[in-house]
């Protein structure tokens, strides 16, 4: 049953107590104001909200990257900040160079690659530059070949060393070639490369290959060469202890296989001739000693009388 | 009269140049609401439909915003409250631009006050070289003597709704034919021209080009009748907020327009007086419960309404169904009596089809088509406007029937084909000079 007496209650003004909600006819509907009317249809006309969207903001980095491109303590700062990520990168112990290593090489050529590269160790890899160290080491004349690899702490100089061939003795000063002539090293004295054949002369080094190959002809004889001189650039002259054998520009180990053919057949070394001129193929001259002319003279003319 | 004919050929060139752009608005300024369609033109034209289609040509546009606001300074159709409404339409006109991205700047706006008044005017000439030339049309058209209809009214429309040559009449377009004598019928509509002005000058305040001006009957004719109802013969009612426009079309012109000055807001009101209520809650209850014909169930469906002077909250009140019926059936009686009295005095009764449809907001009362039939008489009909491309259901219904027809006008005007040369020996009064003009560059 519903209670007789309803409990009254005071109603609180303004608020609504109708099941269905009054709107007031008097309060306006929202509306734009006129200002805000007028910038909506300014932001929605196309070419103003092209500028403000695309060209201004352009414009604007546009600027600003060119400031920032001409501002000498934007750049420092810049330069700055580079560095120091740099060095931060650099420090990594993953990029330390902690020790160079040379497979292969002599200790000299080893203490010179060294030298040269000059490295304080340890020292980042992002602080040296490889294929400049590379170009170092290739400037090195006893180094033909080079190539530099940093791995796990260890720099690594892989090098393929020039063998020095032969002693070359020019204008008063000696050096090292290898093979292909060229030049290893500088040396003070002969005596210290005493195993291998000396060349002497204005560009004996250009003409090593003739000279590789007079030297394999020599070998039955090799202990009586003192050297090859190379004569105007142009050809070779082998000298022994006593004589020297003149060959001509062209073809001038097979001149020399003919010598020693004399020299197997009737051992003309050993004999007193000052030189053996071989430069025409077709008219071979013997210089013979003074000596030896009178007495062959000498041993002729006994002939002579014993058979007159 | 010069100030206006200016004006309107201004409008004209303005909505052509819109049109160009691609972007109109139209906006239909009532007395319960103010809406706002932006229609954007695409300018290839669309390919043909179908020739069994005998829909009405939609244009190629398309509806791409749509702003309804309440509207606040409008009674009876006429500007009562200047700043309220240049809120209302500035506030449609944002949510439309809004929905649809662009800026608006021309509209086309149509309203039903101004107490419009239809005259019948007629010309006739002598055609000159035998056969019909656009010369001939120029002045026949020129030859019309228009009425004195009042220092303080405006034409809006004026259109040639009828030739005839000779003894044959019903032309559409006579150029070319032979005859010896032309004449022509008009039908012009005019408005007192204060709540024109007040409702331009409105729209001036708000940064918008007039393009057109219409009347709203005109408008709800072309959007919601039938191609056969406007050739053969109709009647169109458009119940409003504050007014009803009433027209009458034929042959694909409209012949008749008026506006009685009662609406739905009228019936609420009767309900706010008849049954104490807010205005808010008599529109409530007469948009959700109202209806015209009583039946015997209504008596004991009881509707709740709020009660502002409840003491305590179960402090209830209800009325019945039949006594919202009793009070708002009288009312509608009226308005249709009176919409009765108007398509009598045009003589409606002698049209070849009594045809006649009602829409507007206020036609969506359920039982009106039985209680207008029974007023009205003939075939009624509820109607709702064609169908136009993307427009959004919800301003679809009736109440959108004049904004949607500004937009099928806007897209295929009537008064292009009317730009003929002004016959050379009519100048030499101003007054028929400035009427060749207004042919020419008008509706």
């Amino acid at each position: 049953m519903q209670p007789i007496i309803a409990e009254r209650r005071a109603l609180v003004p303004g608020k609504q107590t109708a099941l269905v909600k009054v709107k007031d006819r008097g309060k306006p509907d929202h509306v734009p104001s006129k200002f805000s009317y007028r910038m909506e249809r300014l932001w929605l006309t196309r070419w103003f909200r092209d500028m403000v969207r695309v060209w201004l903001p352009l414009g604007a980095v546009i600027i600003a990257a060119y400031a920032a491109y001409n501002s000498p303590t934007l750049n420092s700062w810049v330069a700055a900040k580079v560095e120091a990520v740099r060095d931060v990168v650099a420090e990594r112990p993953e990029l330390r160079i902690e020790r160079v290593s040379i497979p292969v090489g002599s200790s000299d050529l080893q203490r010179q690659i060294l030298g040269i590269m000059d490295l304080e160790l340890p020292v980042s890899a992002l602080d040296v530059d490889l294929a400049d160290l590379r170009d170092l080491v290739l400037g090195l004349n006893a180094v033909k070949f080079a190539s530099i690899t940093f791995e796990s702490g260890e720099l690594e100089v892989a090098i393929v060393e020039r063998v020095p061939a032969m002693v070359w003795r020019n204008l008063n000063r000696i050096y090292l070639l290898d093979k292909d002539g060229v030049l290893v090293a500088e040396v003070a004295r002969r005596a210290v490369r005493s195993d291998l054949p000396l060349v002497v002369g204005e560009g004996a080094d250009r003409a090593m290959l003739e000279a590789r190959e007079i030297f394999s002809v020599l070998e039955p004889v090799l202990g009586k060469v003192l050297g090859l001189v190379r004569m105007g650039e142009r050809r070779w002259d082998v000298v022994f202890a006593t004589n020297v054998v003149k060959l001509p520009a062209e073809g001038g180990a097979d001149a020399l296989r003919r010598v020693m053919e004399m020299q197997r057949r009737d051992d003309v070394l050993a004999r007193d001739v000052s030189v053996i001129d071989m430069r025409n193929p077709d008219r071979i001259i013997l210089r013979v000693n003074e000596e030896a002319i009178r007495e062959m003279r000498r041993v002729r003319a006994r002939l002579h009388g014993e058979r007159a | 009269m010069n100030d206006l004919f200016e004006t309107q050929r201004e409008m004209r060139q303005r909505r052509e140049a819109a049109i160009k752009r691609g972007v109109i608005a139209v906006l239909d300024v009532g007395s319960y609401k103010v809406s706002c369609l932006v229609l954007q033109f695409s300018n290839e034209e669309e390919p043909e439909s179908a020739a069994d289609v005998t829909m009405p040509s939609m244009g190629s546009f398309r509806v791409v915003g749509v702003g309804t606001v309440r509207s606040n300074g409008v009674k009876f159709g006429e500007i009562t409250d200047m700043g309220e409404t240049e809120r209302a339409i500035r506030s449609a006109v944002a949510k439309a631009q809004k929905m649809a991205l662009l800026r608006v700047d021309h509209v086309i706006v149509c309203f039903a006050g101004g107490r419009p008044r239809s005259y019948g005017l007629s010309g006739e000439v002598e055609v000159e070289q035998g056969e019909v030339s656009e010369r001939d049309i120029g002045r026949v058209l020129a030859s019309c003597e228009v009425p004195p209809y009042g220092q303080d009214r405006e034409a809006i429309h004026a259109l040639p709704v009828n030739f005839s040559l000779d003894h044959r009449t019903g032309l559409e377009d006579p150029r070319g034919q032979v005859g010896a004598r032309l004449s022509v019928d008009m039908h012009m509509l005019t408005l007192a021209d204060a709540p024109v002005y007040d409702l331009l000058e409105c729209l001036k305040r708000c940064d918008l080009e007039v393009a057109g001006l219409a009347f709203s009957g005109f408008a709800s004719g072309v959007s919601t009748l039938m191609e056969n109802e406007q050739q053969l013969g109709a009647a169109i009612v458009d119940l409003g907020g504050g007014s009803t426009a009433i027209s009458v079309f034929m042959r694909k012109h409209m012949i008749y327009g008026d506006a009685v000055r009662l609406g739905g807001d009228h019936i609420t009101q009767d309900i706010c007086q008849g049954l104490q209520l807010s205005y808010t809650d008599a529109e409530r209850i007469k948009t959700l419960h109202g209806g015209l014909v009583a039946t015997g169930s209504d008596s004991r469906l009881d509707i709740e309404v709020p009660n502002p002077l409840a003491q305590w909250e179960n402090d209830r009140r209800t009325v019945s169904r039949s006594d919202l019926i009793g009070v708002m059936r009288p009312r509608v009686e009226e308005i249709l009596e009176e919409v009765r009295v108007r398509l009598d005095a045009a003589g409606f009764d002698h049209l070849p089809t009594q045809r006649i449809v009602l829409t507007g907001g206020a036609s969506a009362m359920p039982g009106l088509e039985e209680l207008a039939g029974r007023i009205l008489g003939g075939q009624v009909r509820i109607g709702r406007p064609l169908r136009v491309q993307g427009l959004p259901h919800s301003s679809a219904g009736a109440g959108f029937s004049a904004a949607v027809g500004l937009a099928l006008h806007a897209s295929h005007p009537m008064d292009e084909c009317w730009d003929f040369e002004m016959p050379v020996d009519r100048i030499g009064t101003r007054r028929i000079k400035a009427a060749v003009r207004w042919f020419r560059q008008n509706w």
